[in-house]
Protein backbone atom coordinates (compact mmCIF):
# COMPACT_ATOMS: atom_id res chain seq x y z
CA UNK A 1 0.00 0.00 0.00
CA UNK A 2 1.62 3.69 -0.86
CA UNK A 3 2.00 5.88 2.40
CA UNK A 4 1.48 9.17 1.41
CA UNK A 5 4.83 11.77 1.08
CA UNK A 6 5.77 13.48 4.31
CA UNK A 7 5.28 17.24 4.06
CA UNK A 8 8.81 18.37 2.38
CA UNK A 9 9.88 21.29 5.36
CA UNK A 10 12.42 22.92 4.01
CA UNK A 11 13.23 23.82 -0.15
CA UNK A 12 15.76 21.03 -0.36
CA UNK A 13 13.58 18.72 0.95
CA UNK A 14 10.69 19.49 -2.10
CA UNK A 15 13.63 19.49 -4.83
CA UNK A 16 15.17 16.16 -3.27
CA UNK A 17 11.53 14.87 -3.54
CA UNK A 18 11.14 16.17 -6.80
CA UNK A 19 14.24 14.58 -8.03
CA UNK A 20 12.89 11.46 -7.46
CA UNK A 21 9.87 12.55 -9.86
CA UNK A 22 9.55 9.99 -12.43
CA UNK A 23 10.17 11.11 -16.62
CA UNK A 24 7.89 9.85 -18.79
CA UNK A 25 8.62 6.83 -20.18
CA UNK A 26 6.63 6.54 -23.22
CA UNK A 27 7.63 9.59 -25.31
CA UNK A 28 8.95 8.49 -28.81
CA UNK A 29 10.06 11.28 -30.68
CA UNK A 30 12.00 9.66 -33.63
CA UNK A 31 9.70 10.45 -36.05
CA UNK A 32 8.75 13.98 -35.23
CA UNK A 33 12.45 14.80 -35.27
CA UNK A 34 13.01 13.03 -38.78
CA UNK A 35 9.96 14.72 -40.31
CA UNK A 36 11.24 18.63 -38.78
CA UNK A 37 14.72 17.34 -39.93
CA UNK A 38 13.15 16.38 -43.75
CA UNK A 39 11.38 19.72 -43.76
CA UNK A 40 14.09 22.04 -42.82
CA UNK A 41 16.45 20.01 -45.69
CA UNK A 42 14.11 21.03 -48.15
CA UNK A 43 14.14 24.66 -47.18
CA UNK A 44 17.49 24.13 -47.34
CA UNK A 45 17.33 22.48 -51.29
CA UNK A 46 15.12 25.40 -51.98
CA UNK A 47 17.89 28.02 -50.90
CA UNK A 48 20.57 26.77 -51.92
CA UNK A 49 18.87 26.98 -55.78
CA UNK A 50 18.11 30.60 -55.33
CA UNK A 51 22.16 30.82 -54.44
CA UNK A 52 22.69 28.98 -57.53
CA UNK A 53 20.74 31.45 -59.46
CA UNK A 54 22.20 34.18 -57.85
CA UNK A 55 25.72 33.01 -58.44
CA UNK A 56 24.96 32.43 -62.11
CA UNK A 57 24.15 36.28 -62.64
CA UNK A 58 27.36 37.10 -60.72
CA UNK A 59 29.11 35.54 -63.54
CA UNK A 60 31.10 38.31 -65.48
CA UNK A 61 30.05 36.22 -68.93
CA UNK A 62 26.22 36.46 -68.27
CA UNK A 63 26.84 40.37 -67.18
CA UNK A 64 28.66 40.79 -70.79
CA UNK A 65 25.83 39.40 -72.47
CA UNK A 66 23.31 41.60 -70.66
CA UNK A 67 25.39 44.32 -71.52
CA UNK A 68 26.16 43.70 -74.83
CA UNK A 69 21.98 43.12 -75.33
CA UNK A 70 21.57 46.61 -73.54
CA UNK A 71 23.72 48.17 -76.19
CA UNK A 72 22.52 46.70 -78.75
CA UNK A 73 18.96 48.43 -77.38
CA UNK A 74 20.14 51.58 -77.16
CA UNK A 75 21.16 51.68 -80.71
CA UNK A 76 18.09 50.36 -81.93
CA UNK A 77 16.20 52.90 -80.39
CA UNK A 78 18.45 55.65 -81.74
CA UNK A 79 18.12 53.89 -85.32
CA UNK A 80 14.41 54.31 -84.66
CA UNK A 81 14.00 57.35 -82.79
CA UNK A 82 13.33 59.63 -85.99
CA UNK A 83 9.99 57.31 -86.84
CA UNK A 84 9.01 57.66 -82.94
CA UNK A 85 9.47 61.69 -83.25
CA UNK A 86 7.40 61.59 -86.03
CA UNK A 87 4.46 59.32 -84.63
CA UNK A 88 4.76 62.01 -81.23
CA UNK A 89 3.94 64.94 -83.35
CA UNK A 90 1.34 63.39 -85.12
CA UNK A 91 0.11 62.68 -81.63
CA UNK A 92 0.75 66.14 -80.47
CA UNK A 93 -1.74 67.58 -83.41
CA UNK A 94 -4.50 65.24 -82.99
CA UNK A 95 -5.60 66.84 -79.80
CA UNK A 96 -6.43 70.72 -81.67
CA UNK A 97 -7.52 69.05 -84.48
CA UNK A 98 -10.31 66.98 -82.53
CA UNK A 99 -10.64 69.86 -80.48
CA UNK A 100 -11.52 71.88 -83.83
CA UNK A 101 -13.97 69.94 -84.87
CA UNK B 1 32.73 -6.46 -18.60
CA UNK B 2 33.12 -3.95 -16.31
CA UNK B 3 31.02 -0.94 -16.10
CA UNK B 4 33.73 1.57 -17.62
CA UNK B 5 34.67 -0.36 -20.53
CA UNK B 6 31.43 -0.59 -21.62
CA UNK B 7 30.84 3.27 -21.24
CA UNK B 8 33.63 3.75 -23.31
CA UNK B 9 32.23 0.82 -26.25
CA UNK B 10 29.11 3.14 -25.90
CA UNK B 11 31.39 6.32 -26.53
CA UNK B 12 32.89 4.61 -29.37
CA UNK B 13 29.64 3.79 -31.34
CA UNK B 14 28.71 6.84 -30.42
CA UNK B 15 31.68 8.03 -32.91
CA UNK B 16 30.82 5.96 -35.37
CA UNK B 17 27.08 7.03 -35.62
CA UNK B 18 27.78 10.44 -35.49
CA UNK B 19 30.24 10.12 -37.98
CA UNK B 20 27.80 8.65 -40.54
CA UNK B 21 24.97 10.97 -39.33
CA UNK B 22 27.88 13.61 -39.87
CA UNK B 23 27.67 12.03 -43.59
CA UNK B 24 23.71 12.61 -43.58
CA UNK B 25 22.95 9.50 -42.56
CA UNK B 26 19.12 9.92 -41.31
CA UNK B 27 19.60 6.17 -39.82
CA UNK B 28 22.62 6.70 -37.76
CA UNK B 29 21.18 9.89 -36.39
CA UNK B 30 17.61 7.84 -35.38
CA UNK B 31 20.04 5.72 -33.56
CA UNK B 32 21.71 8.54 -31.99
CA UNK B 33 18.30 9.62 -31.00
CA UNK B 34 17.17 6.35 -29.58
CA UNK B 35 20.18 6.22 -27.18
CA UNK B 36 19.70 9.68 -25.71
CA UNK B 37 16.59 10.09 -25.78
CA UNK B 38 15.61 9.36 -22.18
CA UNK B 39 19.05 10.84 -20.78
CA UNK B 40 17.78 14.35 -22.48
CA UNK B 41 13.60 14.06 -21.55
CA UNK B 42 14.64 13.44 -18.51
CA UNK B 43 16.69 16.83 -18.02
CA UNK B 44 14.26 18.78 -19.58
CA UNK B 45 11.47 16.92 -17.68
CA UNK B 46 13.56 19.54 -14.67
CA UNK B 47 12.09 22.65 -16.95
CA UNK B 48 8.61 21.52 -17.64
CA UNK B 49 6.75 18.51 -16.46
CA UNK B 50 3.67 19.65 -19.16
CA UNK B 51 4.03 16.96 -21.79
CA UNK B 52 3.22 18.87 -24.95
CA UNK B 53 6.36 21.61 -23.78
CA UNK B 54 8.51 19.11 -22.88
CA UNK B 55 8.22 16.83 -26.05
CA UNK B 56 8.75 20.38 -28.29
CA UNK B 57 11.93 20.43 -25.96
CA UNK B 58 13.33 17.04 -27.23
CA UNK B 59 12.62 17.73 -30.52
CA UNK B 60 13.95 21.29 -30.78
CA UNK B 61 17.49 20.00 -29.00
CA UNK B 62 18.20 17.17 -31.51
CA UNK B 63 16.97 19.09 -34.76
CA UNK B 64 19.32 21.78 -33.41
CA UNK B 65 21.66 18.55 -32.72
CA UNK B 66 21.33 17.23 -35.86
CA UNK B 67 22.03 21.11 -37.65
CA UNK B 68 25.22 21.51 -35.47
CA UNK B 69 26.36 17.98 -36.17
CA UNK B 70 29.43 19.47 -38.64
CA UNK B 71 30.98 21.89 -35.99
CA UNK B 72 31.00 18.44 -33.27
CA UNK B 73 34.60 17.36 -32.62
CA UNK B 74 35.52 14.16 -31.59
CA UNK B 75 37.63 15.14 -28.65
CA UNK B 76 34.39 16.43 -27.02
CA UNK B 77 31.91 13.64 -25.61
CA UNK B 78 28.64 13.71 -27.52
CA UNK B 79 26.69 13.76 -24.46
CA UNK B 80 28.13 16.48 -22.95
CA UNK B 81 27.63 18.57 -25.81
CA UNK B 82 23.84 17.56 -26.60
CA UNK B 83 23.50 18.46 -22.62
CA UNK B 84 24.79 21.86 -23.42
CA UNK B 85 22.28 22.06 -26.20
CA UNK B 86 19.19 21.13 -23.99
CA UNK B 87 20.71 23.90 -21.36
CA UNK B 88 20.52 26.47 -23.58
CA UNK B 89 16.74 25.07 -25.14
CA UNK B 90 15.73 25.20 -20.99
CA UNK B 91 16.81 28.57 -20.69
CA UNK B 92 15.15 29.77 -24.14
CA UNK B 93 11.75 27.83 -22.46
CA UNK B 94 12.16 30.22 -19.54
CA UNK B 95 12.62 33.48 -21.36
CA UNK B 96 9.41 32.25 -23.40
CA UNK B 97 7.50 31.45 -20.31
CA UNK B 98 8.47 34.15 -17.71
CA UNK B 99 5.60 34.46 -15.48
CA UNK B 100 4.29 38.12 -15.82
CA UNK B 101 5.57 40.98 -13.61
CA UNK B 102 2.17 41.58 -12.53
CA UNK B 103 2.09 38.09 -10.64
CA UNK B 104 4.95 38.47 -8.64
CA UNK B 105 3.86 42.51 -7.96
CA UNK B 106 0.77 40.99 -6.35
CA UNK B 107 0.97 42.08 -2.19
CA UNK B 108 0.43 38.54 -0.26
CA UNK B 109 -1.85 39.64 2.88
CA UNK B 110 -2.25 37.73 6.16
CA UNK B 111 -5.20 35.83 4.61
CA UNK B 112 -3.84 34.70 1.33
CA UNK B 113 -1.04 34.86 -0.40
CA UNK B 114 -0.37 33.33 -4.53
CA UNK B 115 1.77 30.57 -3.52
CA UNK B 116 -0.33 29.21 -0.72
CA UNK B 117 -2.04 26.14 -2.98
CA UNK B 118 1.34 24.73 -2.90
CA UNK B 119 1.93 24.31 0.90
CA UNK B 120 -1.19 22.84 0.94
CA UNK B 121 -0.73 20.62 -1.81
CA UNK B 122 2.63 19.22 -1.02
CA UNK B 123 0.99 17.74 2.23
CA UNK B 124 -0.71 14.87 0.04
CA UNK B 125 1.46 15.03 -3.34
CA UNK B 126 3.73 12.41 -5.28
CA UNK B 127 7.07 13.75 -6.34
CA UNK B 128 5.54 14.69 -9.56
CA UNK B 129 3.37 17.03 -8.02
CA UNK B 130 6.64 18.36 -6.02
CA UNK B 131 8.44 18.49 -8.85
CA UNK B 132 5.24 20.88 -10.41
CA UNK B 133 5.57 23.01 -6.88
CA UNK B 134 8.91 23.52 -7.43
CA UNK B 135 8.94 24.66 -10.99
CA UNK B 136 5.92 26.80 -9.90
CA UNK B 137 8.16 28.55 -7.51
CA UNK B 138 11.08 28.98 -9.62
CA UNK B 139 9.07 30.60 -11.95
CA UNK B 140 9.02 33.45 -10.39
CA UNK B 141 12.41 33.96 -10.91
CA UNK B 142 13.89 36.17 -13.94
CA UNK B 143 14.91 33.37 -16.27
CA UNK B 144 18.92 32.81 -16.32
CA UNK B 145 18.25 32.40 -12.49
CA UNK B 146 15.47 29.95 -13.10
CA UNK B 147 17.39 28.11 -15.48
CA UNK B 148 20.28 27.95 -13.01
CA UNK B 149 18.51 26.88 -9.99
CA UNK B 150 16.73 24.25 -12.13
CA UNK B 151 19.87 22.88 -13.58
CA UNK B 152 21.48 22.80 -9.95
CA UNK B 153 18.52 22.19 -7.82
CA UNK B 154 16.86 19.90 -9.93
CA UNK B 155 18.77 17.99 -12.37
CA UNK B 156 21.51 17.92 -9.18
CA UNK B 157 24.07 19.28 -12.06
CA UNK B 158 27.54 20.95 -10.87
CA UNK B 159 27.76 24.54 -11.16
CA UNK B 160 31.31 24.38 -13.41
CA UNK B 161 29.12 22.45 -15.85
CA UNK B 162 25.81 25.14 -15.90
CA UNK B 163 28.69 27.52 -16.33
CA UNK B 164 30.19 25.18 -19.19
CA UNK B 165 26.85 24.97 -20.72
CA UNK B 166 25.64 28.63 -20.75
CA UNK B 167 29.34 29.89 -21.40
CA UNK B 168 29.76 32.00 -18.01
CA UNK B 169 33.21 31.98 -16.55
CA UNK B 170 33.16 29.52 -13.17
CA UNK B 171 33.27 33.04 -11.07
CA UNK B 172 30.64 34.91 -12.67
CA UNK B 173 28.35 31.42 -12.24
CA UNK B 174 29.08 31.50 -8.58
CA UNK B 175 28.12 35.00 -8.24
CA UNK B 176 24.85 34.43 -10.60
CA UNK B 177 23.91 31.44 -8.45
CA UNK B 178 24.45 33.33 -4.80
CA UNK B 179 22.27 36.20 -6.30
CA UNK B 180 19.93 33.83 -7.44
CA UNK B 181 19.49 31.77 -4.41
CA UNK B 182 19.26 35.75 -2.71
CA UNK B 183 16.00 36.28 -5.04
CA UNK B 184 14.40 32.80 -4.08
CA UNK B 185 15.07 32.93 -0.55
CA UNK B 186 12.81 35.98 -0.68
CA UNK B 187 10.04 33.86 -2.42
CA UNK B 188 10.25 30.89 0.33
CA UNK B 189 10.60 32.58 3.69
CA UNK B 190 7.74 34.63 2.32
CA UNK B 191 5.94 31.57 2.06
CA UNK B 192 7.07 29.63 4.70
CA UNK B 193 10.02 27.41 3.52
CA UNK B 194 13.69 27.20 4.98
CA UNK B 195 16.46 27.47 2.22
CA UNK B 196 19.91 25.80 4.17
Amino acid sequence: MDTPSPKPKSWDQLTQHARSAPAPADVDLRAAIRAEIASSQVQLQAASLFDDVLSLFQSRWLLTSFAGLAVAAVLACLESLDVVNEIAWIWQLQGPVLAGI
Amino acid sequence: MTAPAQSESFVDDDRVLIQAAQAGDLDAFDQIITRHQSTMIAMLHRFASNRADLEDMVQETFVRAWRALPQWRPDKPFLHWLKRIAANIGLEFCRKHQRSPFSRLVQPTDEWHPLDHIASAVDTTSASNDLASAQFILSHLPPDDRALLTLLHLEHMPLHEIAAHFGWSKVNAKVKAFRARQRLKTILTRHGYTLS
